[in-house]
């Protein structure tokens, strides 16, 4: 039943899910889901790059380093 | 909260405004960060006369690219991506702010067909809604529906709320290069569970097929 409710073209793409079981099912469909994120994550930036100041880009990058290092070092 | 209701009578109409991010959801033992940049998602009728509009009224939110380039270049160059268009770094009463402007059409498709998931995912957190338009409530009930099956058919026959959220969390997060902090998606989970529950759980009394109760997720069938 829940594979019904499903968007169309995942079911479509992903036609033997019911036959898997939770494991399988999952590396399927976050593998079709991390496809699509870095696609349009990418797509974003480079929106992103295209309409942004050079001085946002730089405080942003910083913004993120810091907070990957200090996610990184808890972690 | 008031201050991002405040900020949205500097902005031109808008038909659709949620609050999300770290301004609204809580940290772990921390609670919610006051000083935290308010994220704003504005879902508008006609993208291109909001940034004609708001570039008269606004020009300081743009940046001086969009400034010289116009309206016009911002929504060509949007089409191209997920169609979300952010100004960030804007300031109001001594907060820090982003908003993200999408037209109506294209925000209610990504949440009823996951076309792109870049709207979908955030709108698969717990968010505060500040205007609401109805097509994009009828929406995200398909969203949340859709999120739901996800995390149902992606765990074992019995788990956790916690889990289920997490998966669910995860749905915008899997093979996004931006995320900065590999804990962040578990934190926003253990933060929240009482808003998650808020959002998901008169869709789970609706779905059937499993049971949550106490904390624990019981699939009945699937």
């Amino acid at each position: 039943m829940f594979v019904k409710e499903l968007p169309e073209w995942l079911q479509t793409r992903l036609p033997n899910l019911t036959n898997l079981d939770w494991e399988a099912r999952e590396n399927e469909i976050f593998g079709v889901f991390a496809e699509k994120n870095a696609a349009y994550s990418y797509q974003q930036i480079l929106h992103a790059l295209r309409t942004t100041s050079y001085n946002h880009i730089f405080k942003y990058a910083v913004e993120k380093l810091l907070k990957a290092f200090n996610g990184w070092s808890k972690s | 909260m008031k201050i991002a209701s405040a900020f949205l009578k500097e902005l031109p109409l808008v038909d659709h405004a949620v609050l999300y991010g770290s301004s609204y959801l809580k940290k772990p033992l921390i609670g919610v960060d006051s000083s935290a940049q308010v994220d704003l998602i504005l879902a508008v009728k006609d993208p291109l006369d909001w940034h004609k509009q708001n570039l008269k009224t606004n020009p300081k939110h743009y940046s001086s690219v969009c400034q010289s380039e116009g309206p016009e270049f911002i929504v060509d160059s949007v089409s191209k991506a997920a169609g979300i268009h952010y100004n960030p770094f804007v300031y109001f009463e001594g907060k820090r702010f982003k908003y993200g402007v999408i037209s109506v059409q294209d925000l209610c498709e990504d949440l009823r067909n996951w076309k792109t998931l870049y709207m979908a995912g955030r709108f698969q957190k717990p968010k505060l809604a500040l205007v609401e338009d109805k097509r994009v409530t009828i929406a995200q009930q398909k969203n949340l529906r859709m999120a739901l099956a996800v995390g149902m058919l992606t765990l074992p026959e019995v788990t956790t709320e916690e889990d289920l959220f997490f998966r669910i969390s995860s749905i915008s997060y899997v093979g996004d290069n931006r995320i900065e902090d590999p804990s962040k998606v578990r934190n926003i989970v253990k933060g929240n569970i009482d808003k998650f529950l808020d959002m998901y759980l008169p869709m789970i009394k609706d779905f059937g097929g499993f049971d949550i109760d106490n904390g624990a997720v019981e699939v009945i069938c699937k």
